[in-house]
C-alpha cells in the first residue's frame, strides 16, 4: 500500500469517526420519535466507512472552511446515501448490506421502502440546519446542489432500471459511462467536492470545474467496486459476492464479455441473462464467471478504472487549484491512487 | 476491366501466392498498352512519352509495397534487368514559385530532408491525428526558430518537459498575452513548443483552453512578425507556411478532428482556402506559393479553370498531412524512366508469370446488369469493341526493348495485328472511348465466361459503358455528378543546352506553383541514358497542368477526333506562347532579343525545321480522351464515392482513384489502395488492417 | 445462362465497408498472411479494437498489453460524454433567463438574473482576487540563490568581461535585504534619442533578459537589439537604435529569464 491510501485511510478514520458522532447523535434524537426512525436508522449507524461524508469534509476544508461549516451536510449526505441503499437493495434483491442482511430481508419491503422515504427527509433537515452556521444565502445554494445531486441520481437509477425491465443488454461503453456518472458519480464524488467548495468558499467558485475530476473519480471507482463484487474476498466486501452476476447488473465486465463473444456463446449469455435472478443456475454463473476470466473482462476493466484514475489525477489540477495546500488537497488528491489500490 | 495501377493491383493481389490458385484473372484492356493515366510509350529515339509528369510521393507506401514485391519476384528468376531501387530516386530538391509583393517571381526553394527507412517498409509510420498536429507545431517552431534573432531560453528545456498542466497553460496564455508582444519570438516559439506537448498528449485538454492558446499564439507571432515580413521575403514566405499551420492546427480543434469519427472527412464540403481562410489564415497565406503549389501538384481547378481553385478540406489536409509527416526515404520520388517502362512493365511481366492472360484492343463498352426482378442483382454482361485481332490466335506481345529495358511502345506493334497494315493507315485512336472503329463485338457472360468483375476503367469512361447501372442506381447518377475529372495538359522539351544555359542557376528540380497555363516544370535530364539518342541532347524538361474543360461530350467518332485535334492544337498554341513568353522567369537566357524563345534550344532530332515550327518535333498531349482524364476532389464530393468494399452488386467491385479509397485523392497511391480494397471485396486478402492507411482518420 | 443462377458465384460479406477514422484508430498494422480461418458469415465478428496508438502521458501506467487500446478508447469516450455533458448543462442554464429576459416583457422580472448577476460578480470579484494574489506573489516571490555565474548576461563583450573580472565570489555574496543594482544605460543612436529604465525593487539578482522595444503606436518596426550586460555592481542596459527608426515612443521588458515574469520596463522616445 502507498503513502498515498495510508493518508487516505487516515483521513477517512479521522473524518469518517467524527461524521458518525455527528450522524449518531442526530439520529439518536430522531430514533425516540417512531419505530420508523429506529428502520430508518439502521444502514447509516451500520459500519461503514462514510466515505462520502468525509470527503465532503475535507473537499470544504481544501477551501478553508471549518469542520463546523461542512458537518451537517454531511451528515444529510449520509442519510441521503442510506436511502439510496435501502431503495436500492430492494430494487435489486440485494441480500446483503455491509455485511449484515439487507433491510427488507430482516423488516419486508414495505417497511422498508417506507424507511426509505423517512431517511431521504431526515437527509433534508440538516440542510435547514445550515441556515445557522452558514447564513441563509449559501444554505439555500446548499439546497440547490442536493436537489440537483438527488435528481442526478434518480435518472442515472432509472436508467439502469430501464435496461433491466426492457432486458436489454445493447449498452455501450458509453451507456454505462453515462449511467455511472449520474448514478454513482453525482453523489459519491461530484457532490462532496461541489458543496465542500461552495461553503469553502461562500459561493465564490464556479462549481462545474469538479464535474469532470468527480466524474473520473466516481466512475474508476464504480468500476473497481463491480470488480470487487466479482474478485474480492467477502469479509471487506460487505455484500454477497457475484450479487452482480446473478442480478445481471450492467457492469463493464458483462458489456466486454458481450462484445468477446459471438455465435453460440453468446446467445447462451443473453439467454443467461434474461433469466430471473431465482433461475440463473450456478453452472451457468461458473460457466460466464470463467468466459470473464478467459477473455480478460477484468484485466480489461481493471485498464479502464486505471486510466480514468489518471484522467481523475490530470483533472485534479485545474479543478482544485485554488485549493488551501494542506492534507486534505493532498487526501483528494490521493484518492484516484486509493480507489485503485483498496482491496 | 482495364489496365491502370488500380486494376493491375487488384490483378496482382488476386493472383498472390497465398491464395492459391483461387483465382483466374483476365486483364481486358482497350489498345495496346497497360497503365491508364500513367502510360507512357517509347517513340522516335527511344524518347519517352508521358502523359505529364508523374512523381510518387514518399508515403505511397502501398503502391511501393506493390512495386518492391513486384520487382523482387521478378528477380527470383532474372525476369526484369532492374531491381526495385533502379527504377526508383529520391528527388529532395523541389520548388514553388513565389511572386513577391514587388512583383517579381523567383523560386522558394525547399530541400526535404530525408527519412529512415522507405516507402513499403513493414511497420508504417504512426498516422494520427494528435502525433499530425503535434508535429505540425513543431514543424512551426523550428520554422520559427529559424527566424529568431534573440537570444531564446534554450528549447531543449521545454522539450524536456511533460506536457502542461492545464493551470500551467492557463497561466502561459495570460503571459503570453500580457507579455507576448513584448517578448517578442522567444516567447512565442517556446508557447508553440507547449502547443505541441498539448496537441500530442494522450489525454485531451479542455478545448477552450487548446483553442485559447493557438489564438494567443498567433496573434503574438503576427504582431512579432509583422515588422519582419515587409522587408524580407524569406521571412515572409515562413510566416505564411506558419499561417497555415496556425489555420490548421486551430481548425482541427475548432472542428474538433481528433474526435470526429469521420475523420477528416467531417470538412470535406469545404475548399481547403476556404477552410483555411475560416480559421484565421490571412489572403496572403492562402494565395501563398505553398498552397498554389499544392493546388498545381493536385489539379485542383473545377472544370481546369484556373479561376475556381477547389480541393476538399479534409482530403487535401489528410494528403497533405501524410505527405508532410509520414513520408520515409524522400518526399518525392522520381522514375529512372518512364512510368510505363518503370511501374507497368514489370506488373505486366510479373502478372503473365503468373499466369494472368491481357487481351490488348478490348474496349469495354457496356456493362450489363441483371434484369431489375432479380433479387440479387449482378453483373451479368460485359460487352466489347474487339480493336484488332492477333494473327493466328496467338498473344499480343506488347513490350519493345529500349537501351535493355522492357518498355512500352508509343504505338501498336501492327505486325502482330491481323490487317496490321490497313489499321495503320486508317489511324485509329485506339486509346480514346470515342472511337468506333471495331473489327468485332464479343460479349462475356456471368457463369461461363467469368464469375467476378473488377471496374478498374477510368472515371471519365464511366458514363460510357455503365449505361444500365446509372440508369438503375441513383448513387451512381449521383457519383457521376458529384465527382469530377478534368483534362490536363503536358508538353516535353528536349532541348541541346543544359540547364545552366538556359539561365537556371539551381540543381536539377521539381518545381511547382507557376503561371498558367503550365505551372509546373520538372527537369528530366536524368532520363537521357534511358533514350536513344544518337546525339543525345542535353536536358529534358517536362512541363505540365491542369486544362481547361470547355468542350462538350462529342457525339459520335468523327467529333471525338475533331475534339482531340482542337485540344491538341490549343495546347500546342498556349506552349508556344509560354515557351516565347512567361519562362523566361525560369531560363531568362533562352530568350533570343526578339523576345522569343530560342527555338534552336530544341532537339529536333535531325529535323532541321525552325522557329516555332521547331517545337512540333516536340512531345506534347492534351489528355482530354475520357479514360485521361485526371480524378479531382472537389469540396462536397466525397460522400458520393463508392467504395470497392459496397457490395450492392454481388459479384462485381470497382477500382480507382475516383473510388472511395479512403484517400480520395486522384493519385497512385489511391488507385493503388483501391485496387487492394477491390482485391479484399472479391477475396478476403489483404485484410483491411494491412492496407495502410485505410484506416486514417 | 439462365440456370446460372443457382451456381453463380458471390462476393463475401465484408467485415466492414467504412475505414475507421475515428480517434487514434489510425492504422499502423503491417502486411500480415491472411488469416487462416475466415470469419463466419453472420456478420457477428468480434467488435473491431482498433489499433489504437499506445497512451504516452497516463499518470498511472496500465499493466497490460493487450486491453489497452480499447482502455483508452473507453477513457475518450468518459472525456466526451462529461464534455457533452458540461457544454447541455451550459445551454440549460443559458436557456433558463435568455427568453424571457429578452423576450421584452416590461417589467417582468427575469427569475434568472439576479442570480446571475449575483454569479458574475462573485466571479469579478474571484478575477480581482486571482489578480492581486499573483501581484502579491509575484512581490513577494522567494528569491532564487543567486547562481554565481554571468548566466545571462552573455551578451558582455569578452573584452569587457576581462576588463572587470568580477570573482564567482563576488556574485555569490548574499544580497543585502536592500540592496539594490545600480542602473546604467547606454544608447547608439544617430538622432535624438531618450531612454529609461524601471527596474522592480526586489530584482537585484536572477537572470534578467530584454524584449524588444515595440512601438506605443503604430506599426513600426520593433527596436530589437536591447541587451543587458553586468558592469561591476552595475546593470547596463545597452540599446541600439537603427538609423531610420521612426519617431514615437518604443516600450520593452525586462524579464525574469526563468518565469517570464516582468522585472521591469525600458523605454526610448526617437525624436
Amino acid at each position: 500500500m502507498s503513502e498515498a491510501s495510508d493518508l487516505v485511510r487516515e483521513v477517512l478514520d479521522e473524518y469518517g469517526t467524527l461524521a458518525q458522532r455527528a450522524l449518531g447523535s442526530f439520529l439518536e434524537r430522531e430514533r425516540r420519535r417512531a419505530e420508523v426512525y429506529e428502520l430508518a436508522a439502521d444502514y447509516p449507524l451500520r459500519k461503514g466507512r462514510s466515505l462520502r461524508a468525509s470527503f465532503c469534509i475535507a473537499a470544504a476544508r481544501a477551501f478553508g472552511a471549518s469542520v463546523e461549516e461542512a458537518v451537517r451536510s454531511a451528515v444529510s449526505l449520509e442519510l441521503l446515501h442510506s436511502a439510496f441503499l435501502v431503495h436500492d437493495d430492494i430494487e435489486d434483491e440485494s441480500e446483503e448490506r455491509r455485511g449484515l442482511p439487507s433491510l427488507h430481508r430482516l423488516h419486508g419491503v414495505p417497511s422498508a421502502l417506507n424507511a426509505g422515504d423517512a431517511l431521504v427527509v431526515l437527509g433534508l433537515k440538516p440542510l435547514f440546519g445550515n441556515v445557522a452556521t452558514l447564513g441563509s444565502r449559501i444554505a439555500w445554494r446548499v439546497m440547490e446542489e442536493a436537489e440537483r445531486m438527488v435528481r442526478e441520481s434518480v435518472e442515472g437509477q432509472a436508467l439502469e432500471l430501464r435496461w433491466r425491465r426492457e432486458n436489454t443488454f445493447a449498452v455501450t461503453e458509453a451507456d454505462y459511462l453515462e449511467m455511472t456518472l449520474k448514478k454513482t458519480c453525482w453523489y459519491t464524488t461530484i457532490y462532496p467536492c461541489r458543496i465542500g467548495a461552495l461553503i469553502g468558499t461562500r459561493d465564490g467558485i464556479h462549481l462545474d470545474r469538479f464535474v469532470r475530476f468527480g466524474f473520473f473519480l466516481g466512475a474508476a471507482f464504480q468500476i473497481q467496486d463491480d470488480l470487487l463484487n466479482l474478485t474480492g474476498d467477502h469479509a471487506s466486501y460487505g455484500k454477497e459476492l457475484e450479487g452482480d452476476l446473478r442480478e445481471g447488473k450492467r457492469t463493464l465486465m458483462l458489456i466486454h464479455v458481450l462484445s468477446e463473444l459471438d455465435g453460440d456463446a453468446r446467445a447462451r449469455l443473453l439467454r443467461l441473462l434474461a433469466q430471473p435472478r431465482a433461475d440463473k443456475s450456478e453452472r451457468e454463473l461458473a460457466w460466464l464467471r470463467d468466459e470473464m476470466l478467459r477473455r480478460d473482462s477484468f484485466g480489461y476493466a481493471r485498464q479502464v478504472a486505471h486510466a480514468l484514475a489518471g484522467a481523475a489525477l490530470h483533472e485534479f489540477g485545474s479543478a482544485f487549484s485554488t485549493a488551501v495546500e494542506g492534507r486534505d488537497k493532498r487526501f483528494i488528491q490521493s484518492l484516484p491512487y486509493w480507489v485503485l489500490e483498496r482491496a | 476491366m482495364g489496365g491502370g495501377c488500380a486494376a493491375l493491383t487488384a490483378a496482382f493481389e488476386l493472383t498472390r501466392p497465398e491464395l492459391e490458385g483461387r483465382f483466374d484473372v483476365t486483364v481486358y484492356q482497350m489498345g495496346f498498352r497497360l497503365g491508364g493515366k500513367g502510360a507512357s510509350g517509347r517513340g522516335a529515339n527511344g524518347r519517352i512519352e508521358e502523359h505529364g509528369l508523374h512523381l510518387w510521393m514518399g508515403y505511397y507506401e502501398n503502391a511501393f509495397r506493390v512495386m518492391r514485391d513486384c520487382y523482387a519476384e521478378l528477380a527470383r528468376d532474372g525476369g526484369h534487368p532492374w531491381r526495385f531501387e533502379d527504377g526508383f530516386s529520391p528527388a529532395d530538391f523541389n520548388a514553388a514559385m513565389d511572386l513577391s509583393p514587388a512583383g517579381t517571381w523567383r523560386p522558394w526553394k525547399v530541400e526535404f530532408p530525408r527519412i529512415p527507412g522507405l516507402p513499403g517498409d513493414p511497420e508504417p509510420p504512426r498516422l494520427g491525428v494528435a502525433d499530425y498536429l503535434g508535429r505540425a507545431a513543431r514543424l512551426l517552431g523550428t520554422l520559427l526558430e529559424t527566424l529568431e534573432v534573440e537570444r531564446g531560453r534554450p528549447l531543449t528545456e521545454v522539450l524536456r518537459r511533460p506536457p502542461p498542466t492545464p493551470e500551467e497553460l492557463s497561466a502561459l496564455i495570460t503571459r503570453l498575452s500580457r507579455y507576448g508582444v513584448l517578448v517578442g519570438l522567444g516567447a512565442a516559439i517556446e508557447a508553440v513548443h507547449w502547443l505541441a506537448l498539448v496537441l500530442e498528449s494522450a489525454t485531451p485538454y479542455p478545448q477552450s483552453l487548446t483553442s485559447r492558446l493557438l489564438d494567443t499564439v498567433s496573434d503574438v507571432l503576427q504582431k512579432s512578425l509583422a515588422g519582419l515580413t515587409e522587408r524580407d521575403n524569406e521571412t515572409r514566405r515562413l510566416w505564411e507556411v506558419g499561417e497555415l499551420i496556425l489555420a490548421t492546427l486551430r481548425g482541427a480543434v475548432r472542428f474538433r478532428l481528433a474526435f470526429d469519427a469521420r475523420g477528416f472527412d467531417a470538412i470535406d464540403d469545404y475548399d481547403c482556402r476556404e477552410w483555411l481562410r475560416l480559421n484565421g489564415a490571412s489572403e496572403r497565406a492562402i494565395n501563398s506559393a505553398f498552397i498554389r503549389a499544392l493546388y498545381d501538384l493536385a489539379f485542383a481547378y473545377e472544370n481546369g479553370d484556373p479561376a475556381r481553385p477547389a480541393i476538399a478540406a479534409g482530403s487535401a489536409l489528410r494528403g497533405a498531412f501524410r505527405a508532410f509527416f509520414s513520408y520515409r526515404g524522400a518526399f518525392f520520388f522520381r522514375m529512372n524512366a518512364g512510368m510505363g517502362d518503370v511501374v507497368f512493365a514489370p506488373l505486366y511481366l510479373a502478372l503473365a508469370r503468373r499466369g494472368v492472360r491481357f487481351e490488348f484492343f478490348h474496349k469495354l463498352t457496356d456493362v450489363g446488369l441483371s434484369p431489375p426482378s432479380d433479387a440479387s442483382p449482378h453483373v451479368a454482361a460485359l460487352t466489347f469493341d474487339v480493336q484488332a485481332k492477333v494473327a493466328k490466335g496467338s498473344l499480343y506481345q506488347p513490350l519493345v526493348e529500349v537501351e535493355g529495358l522492357p518498355c512500352w511502345p508509343a504505338r501498336p506493334d501492327f505486325s502482330q495485328l491481323v490487317g496490321g497494315q490497313k489499321l495503320a493507315a486508317r489511324g485509329i485512336d485506339f486509346e480514346s472511348q470515342w472511337d468506333a472503329e471495331a473489327t468485332e463485338t464479343r460479349t462475356l457472360h456471368v457463369g461461363s465466361d467469368f464469375d467476378f468483375v473488377v471496374l478498374g476503367v477510368g472515371l471519365g469512361t464511366i458514363p460510357y459503358v455503365c449505361r444500365a447501372l446509372l440508369e438503375r442506381d441513383p448513387r451512381w447518377r449521383s457519383m457521376v455528378e458529384h465527382v469530377k475529372s478534368v483534362p490536363t495538359q503536358a508538353f516535353q522539351l528536349w532541348l541541346d543546352r543544359d540547364v545552366r544555359e538556359l539561365g537556371w542557376t539551381e540543381r536539377a528540380v521539381n518545381l511547382s506553383g507557376f503561371v498558367e497555363p503550365f505551372d509546373t516544370w520538372a527537369d528530366m535530364t536524368h532520363l537521357l541514358p534511358r533514350e536513344s539518342w544518337a546525339r543525345p541532347p542535353k536536358t529534358i524538361a517536362y512541363f505540365c497542368n491542369a486544362l481547361p474543360d470547355s468542350w462538350a461530350a462529342p457525339a459520335g467518332a468523327e467529333a471525338g477526333r475533331k475534339l482531340v485535334r482542337e485540344a491538341t492544337e490549343r495546347v500546342r498554341d498556349a506552349a508556344v506562347a509560354f515557351l516565347n513568353g512567361e519562362v523566361r522567369e525560369l531560363w531568362p537566357a533562352a530568350q533570343a532579343e526578339n523576345g522569343e524563345f530560342r527555338w534552336e534550344f530544341l532537339s529536333d532530332g535531325g529535323a532541321q525545321s525552325g522557329g516555332a515550327a521547331r517545337f512540333d518535333t516536340q512531345y506534347l498531349t492534351a489528355n482530354v480522351r475520357p479514360s485521361d482524364r485526371y480524378s479531382q476532389a472537389l469540396p462536397g464530393s466525397t460522400r458520393y464515392r463508392i467504395s470497392p468494399l459496397d457490395r450492392s452488386y454481388d459479384n462485381f467491385t470497382v477500382a480507382g482513384d475516383w473510388t472511395n479509397s479512403s484517400l480520395n485523392m486522384g493519385c497512385v497511391e489511391a488507385a493503388v489502395m483501391s485496387g487492394l480494397l477491390a482485391a479484399h471485396a472479391l477475396s478476403g486478402w489483404p485484410k483491411l488492417s494491412s492496407i495502410t492507411g485505410y484506416d486514417h482518420p | 445462362m439462365q440456370n446460372s443462377k443457382t451456381k453463380r458465384r458471390t462476393r463475401p460479406e465484408p467485415e466492414r465497408t467504412e475505414p475507421k477514422r475515428a480517434f487514434r484508430t489510425s492504422s499502423n498494422g503491417a502486411a500480415k498472411p491472411p488469416n487462416g480461418a475466415a470469419k463466419p458469415p453472420n456478420g457477428a465478428a468480434t467488435p473491431p479494437n482498433g489499433p489504437a496508438t499506445p497512451p504516452n502521458g497516463s499518470a498511472i501506467p496500465p499493466n497490460g498489453e493487450g486491453t489497452r487500446s480499447s482502455a483508452f478508447r473507453a477513457l475518450n469516450d468518459a472525456y466526451r460524454l462529461v464534455d457533452e455533458y458540461l457544454r447541455q448543462g451550459q445551454q440549460m442554464a443559458e436557456n433558463i433567463w435568455l427568453p424571457l429576459g429578452e423576450s421584452g416583457m416590461p417589467g417582468w422580472p427575469s427569475p434568472g438574473a439576479p442570480e446571475r448577476f449575483m454569479r458574475s460578480l462573485g466571479d469579478m470579484t474571484l478575477a480581482w482576487v486571482e489578480v492581486v494574489q499573483q501581484w502579491t506573489s509575484a512581490q513577494a516571490a522567494p528569491q532564487r540563490p543567486p547562481s554565481g555565474s554571468a548566466g545571462p548576461f552573455e551578451t558582455a563583450s569578452s573584452a569587457e568581461r576581462n576588463a572587470a573580472p568580477t570573482p564567482p565570489s563576488a556574485a555569490v555574496a548574499p544580497p543585502e535585504p536592500s540592496a539594490r543594482r545600480e542602473l546604467g544605460v547606454s544608447v547608439e543612436a544617430k538622432g535624438r534619442v531618450e531612454v529609461s529604465v524601471d527596474l522592480a525593487d526586489d530584482a537585484t539578482s536572477g537572470e534578467l533578459e530584454a524584449g524588444w522595444l515595440q512601438p506605443a503606436k503604430g506599426k513600426s518596426a520593433p527596436i530589437t537589439s536591447v541587451s543587458l550586460r553586468v558592469d561591476g555592481k552595475k546593470l547596463v542596459v545597452h540599446v541600439v537604435v537603427p538609423e531610420n527608426q521612426p519617431r514615437g515612443t518604443y516600450h520593452g521588458l525586462l524579464l525574469d529569464s526563468q518565469s517570464l515574469k516582468a522585472r521591469g520596463t525600458v523605454s526610448v522616445v526617437v525624436r
